[in-house]
């Protein structure tokens, strides 16, 4: 089965034995709780849209390691053209969902991971990539969604990993056997976690020679014994238990991030892909951290489309969209996001083969396109705030404009043009107020600023990658500090 | 006639695609009878959603013998007003897949 329906999908999750908690409670049937089911659908949408002719040549590709057509959020980038394509799909899924889809995070730790076990491999006469791409075919081959497990908890910022006082601050081997290793450490969160069959953890840092017990890549189902998950809250999300549709602004779907603990976790030596090779940790961070600094130069910009949508209508339907001001402000919020597209699709046309065949895309410009990401959606939020006016902020409950007595007055003043019914409003600004600072902010602004790292990650790549020494001289030479031998006629 | 349609994947389209296709199998089943095939078609119709039409051309060529391409506004490369579109797609369908030579 090379695509998975989306009911298929949610009928895996409902087989899965997830131990999992929310707000001081164990909750045992995760995929109809009203605060989780959002993110649910929303990875779902992954599924269906592959199945979509209308979507599926963005959606799908052929697998290069079955020849199979699959689910393109289980491919190996084969060319400049599927990171571009990955792009769009992005782009795509996130038009269509307004908030984070999750699958992207393991799509770009597997491709590092594929390229970073090959070089494994080939300096060290190891096994790791061919059992790497033994576990992709399971996964292309059974269309599973997969988290990308970075993030560790990190204790003291001033400390590397073998320096904490908790040795467990970052993931580590605490145990090692015939058959495979014990892990300990918490990943804290990780996007669309509880939502995937399998999880694919990568060590977090550049490691030193003493730190080989934290040099540790394995891939282990959700649901594996020893597991401990904790739902991470979001803002307003106790309004999906409200039971109305209105006030949690999209109606359909959400995102999710949680709190992953290995309480002693086995892994079986068959699903470990690296384990102390130190000398490849800074490799696989940088990987893995560049692929995700692209896909935010699709999933961003999709939403931002829905922002931009949401403030072209609330301008519409109050009454202003004709003011030369609303119409400038609208380009501009196009003109930004389109910005962040074009570094998603630049670093991915520059995009260059590795040594096992998958392409990676070009670094620098995955750096320029996620720090321009850690900045315009925030100016665009701004912006869709100015044009929606406060009563985004102050507008009373979908169920004061339900309430038999005062209902009718709620609507009366809640009304801005007459020929629009005043639910269009209501529904339009929750949208606005739940991208800029409700839900789905979560994924729109933090997850921009500090997802695939905070913003000095960007500058610290971009001050190793960009030649600083080569521009000074081209300076030099163009105003004659330095010889120029380039003109060299009379 | 057999007819093979391949739709670009939709991230950002100017055009309706979906609108549009309905528009040209109306307009096409007026002049002809055809039926919509995945493979041998006598012509193919890329529905491109904006200009670049980003649909690989080479990894589907052999599904139909002819092909025509529609990318946002262009038609075979070339800029038709939007709500002629049908018109001219179907004209195009109609000289392209009634040509059986190779
Ligand atoms: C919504 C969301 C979803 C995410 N999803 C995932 C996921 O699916 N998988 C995953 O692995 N991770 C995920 N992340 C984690 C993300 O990569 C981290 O948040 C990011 O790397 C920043 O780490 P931090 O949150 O610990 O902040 P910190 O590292 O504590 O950063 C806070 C500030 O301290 C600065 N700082 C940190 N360390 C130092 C230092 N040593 N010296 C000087 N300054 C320092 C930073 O530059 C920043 O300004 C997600 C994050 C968010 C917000
Ligand atoms: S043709 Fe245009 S709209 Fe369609 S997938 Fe390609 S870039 Fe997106």
């Amino acid at each position: 089965m090379a695509l998975k329906t989306p009911q298929e999908y949610l009928d895996d999750l409902r087989k899965m034995n997830i131990n999992l908690y929310m707000f001081g409670e164990k909750i045992e049937n995760y995929v109809d709780h009203p605060i989780i089911r959002p993110s649910i659908n929303a990875m779902a949408m992954t599924y269906k849209l592959a199945q979509d002719p209308e979507h599926e040549d963005l959606m799908t590709a052929t697998s290069s390691l079955t020849g199979e057509k699959i689910n393109r959020f289980c491919h190996l980038h084969q060319s400049p053209e599927d990171l571009i394509k990955k792009v769009k799909m992005l782009r795509l899924l996130g038009q269509k969902t307004g908030c984070c889809f999750q699958r992207c995070v393991g799509m770009d730790a597997f491709n590092a991971v594929y390229n970073t076990t090959y070089e494994i491999d080939q300096a060290n006469g190891t096994n790791y990539h061919q059992r790497f791409v033994d576990f992709m075919k399971y996964v292309q081959e059974n269309d599973l969604a997969v988290d990308g497990c970075m993030t560790d908890a990190r204790g003291d910022r001033s400390k590397r990993p073998g320096e904490q006082p908790d040795p467990d601050a970052y993931l580590r081997v605490v145990e090692r056997r015939e058959d495979g290793v014990v892990v300990r450490g918490c990943k804290l969160h990780q996007t669309g976690m509880i939502n995937s069959h399998e999880m694919l953890v990568m060590p977090n840092n550049t490691l030193k020679d003493d730190e080989k017990d934290w040099a540790i890549c394995f891939a282990i189902p959700v649901d594996t014994p020893g597991m401990i998950y904790v739902y991470g809250r979001q803002s307003c999300d106790t309004r999906k238990l409200e039971g109305g549709d209105v006030d949690t602004g999209n109606k359909y779907f959400g995102g999710q991030e949680v709190m992953t603990i290995f309480n002693n976790v086995f892994v079986p030596n068959e699903r470990i892909f690296m384990n102390g090779e130190v000398e490849f940790s800074g490799t696989l961070v940088e990987r893995f951290a560049g692929y995700h600094r692209q896909s935010y130069g699709g999933c961003k910009v999709g939403v931002g489309d829905t922002l931009i949508g949401a403030a072209k209508a609330i301008t519409d339907y109050q009454g202003v969209s004709k003011a030369s001001h609303v119409k400038d402000k609208l380009i501009e919020m196009c003109h930004l996001n389109e910005t962040l597209y074009s570094c998603g699709i630049a670093c991915s046309a520059e995009g260059r083969k590795t040594a096992a065949g998958n392409f990676l895309i070009d670094l620098l410009l995955a750096n320029i396109c996620k720090l321009n990401v850690t900045r315009f959606p925030y100016e665009i939020a701004r912006l869709a705030q100015d044009l929606a006016g406060g009563f985004f902020v102050t507008m009373p409950s979908e169920k004061d404009f339900a309430n038999p007595e005062i209902g009718s007055l709620v609507k009366k003043y809640s009304t801005s043009r007459s020929d629009v019914p005043v639910e269009h409003r209501q529904r339009m600004l929750r949208l606005i107020e739940n991208l800029t600072m409700g839900c789905a902010a979560v994924g729109y602004l933090t997850e921009s600023m500090h997802g695939a790292g905070s913003p000095q990650a960007q500058r610290i790549m971009i001050t190793r990658l960009v030649d600083l020494e080569h521009r000074k001289e081209l300076a030099e030479k163009l105003c004659g500090v330095k010889e120029n031998t380039d003109v060299d006629w009379k | 006639m057999k007819l093979r349609i391949k739709f670009c994947g939709g991230c950002n389209p100017i055009i309706n695609r979906s609108k549009l296709v309905k528009a040209i199998k109306d307009e096409l089943g007026r002049a002809v009878n055809f039926e919509i095939v995945e493979q041998q078609a006598d012509v193919g119709l890329i529905v491109g959603g904006c200009p670049v039409c980003c649909v690989n051309l080479s990894q589907i060529e052999d599904q139909a013998r002819h092909w025509v391409v529609v990318g946002g506004y262009l038609l075979d490369h070339k800029q038709i007003p939007v709500d002629q579109l049908p018109q001219k797609v179907t004209e195009k369908l109609l000289e392209k897949g009634g040509d059986k030579s190779c």
